[in-house]
């Protein structure tokens, strides 16, 4: 039997918001895939932190980056998995990073792990860089709310967008 | 009318409850474009995450990857295996008794005139030293379709609570 990539919800933002979220989120898939195009308010970057189910300690995160003239891997984040960086206001108009991130097993009672992959590109000699993370956190409850949100008091700008699919 | 969208097909799915040496996926049909097989290992002492495909033990794997691991100096490389008899699907991202994740795109698998390539991403978040993330490029040097997978550690076994799932994928009408 065929089974589908289900569109679970979409977003876009109209007006700048603190956070993208996705609640109430069905038990019946196997894994999640988590799709966004985003863009800060922040001066030169905005970092892209999700959390789950509210929860807010226990993440960890190893990312690998290159930025076109430097390459080199970091660990960092105890309060969110850290799914790398998007535009903002010092770069080129009109540009959004985007990114994906995959959820497997979202519904056991194990600790999560996840894997993202984000861009940020946009046509200048700075802030142009590409991220593979890892995370995992130590909660071990079903997934049932992702929120995205960027670093400090910044917002995700109008045309940011969002998507959570679910793979049975 | 909308273009169909790209279909997943859940092939097999196992959940460990013992320990276990290797998964195998066996008669894999061969009806679709792509494979996509997602793994949740758990292991002791820091064992990587191999693929055979076919049954082929021999010399006819190699990988190039860029793996990075948040620690040590520097903290990422990039190297190549050539001639191995497994295909490694993770580098220094080991698996061990955290929960990571292992994602493996297996291109026109059901091809009988090339050789098949994958492209794999892992990712472990244990801190240094242990975890990592990697990406992989792989090949099988063989033009046989793949029917059949086996996933296994370098050394030990897979743990109680592992999860194996094999995707088929098709393409979507244009």
């Amino acid at each position: 039997m065929a089974l589908q990539l289900f569109k679970i919800a979409s977003t876009t933002v109209e007006s700048p918001v603190t956070n993208i979220e996705f609640t109430s989120i069905p038990s019946g898939y196997t894994d999640l895939i988590l799709h966004y195009s985003l863009r800060g308010t922040g001066t030169n970057s905005n970092e892209i932190r999700i959390t789950y189910n509210g929860v807010t300690s226990g993440y960890s995160n190893i990312e690998l980056y290159g930025s076109g003239s430097s390459v080199g891997s970091i660990s960092a984040g105890t309060a969110y998995f850290y799914a790398g960086e998007s535009p903002a206001v010092n770069d080129t108009a009109n540009t959004f990073g985007s990114g994906t991130m995959y959820i497997p097993n979202y519904t056991s009672s194990n600790q999560k792990s996840v894997s993202s992959e984000a861009v940020e590109e946009n046509n200048s000699s700075t802030n142009n860089t590409l991220y593979l993370n890892a995370g995992l956190c130590t909660n071990t409850g079903a997934i049932t709310s992702i929120k995205i949100q960027p670093d400090g008091s910044f917002t995700w700008v109008a045309n940011s967008t969002a998507t959570l699919y679910g793979i049975l | 009318m909308p273009a169909k969208t790209g279909t997943y097909t859940l092939i097999s799915s196992t959940t460990l409850t013992t320990t276990t040496a290797t998964v195998t996926f066996s008669s894999i049909p061969a009806t679709y474009t792509d494979l996509f097989l997602v793994v949740n290992p758990l292991s002791t002492n820091n064992r990587d995450v191999i693929l055979r495909f076919n049954s082929d033990t021999g010399t006819n794997y190699s990988i190039t990857f860029v793996s990075g691991y948040g620690g040590g100096t520097p903290a990422y490389s990039s190297g190549r295996t050539t001639n191995q008899g497994f295909m490694y699907a993770d580098y220094y991202g080991p698996s061990n008794t955290s929960q990571s994740v292992r994602q493996i795109n297996i291109m026109d698998y059901s091809n009988t005139t090339t050789y098949k390539t994958a492209i794999i991403r892992s990712s472990n978040a244990t801190a240094y030293p242990g975890g990592g993330v990697d990406a992989i490029a792989g090949l099988w040097r063989s033009t046989s379709a793949i029917s059949t997978i086996a996933v296994s550690l370098s050394a030990d076994s897979f743990l109680s609570g592992s999860v194996f799932k094999l995707y088929g994928i098709e393409a979507g009408n244009p």
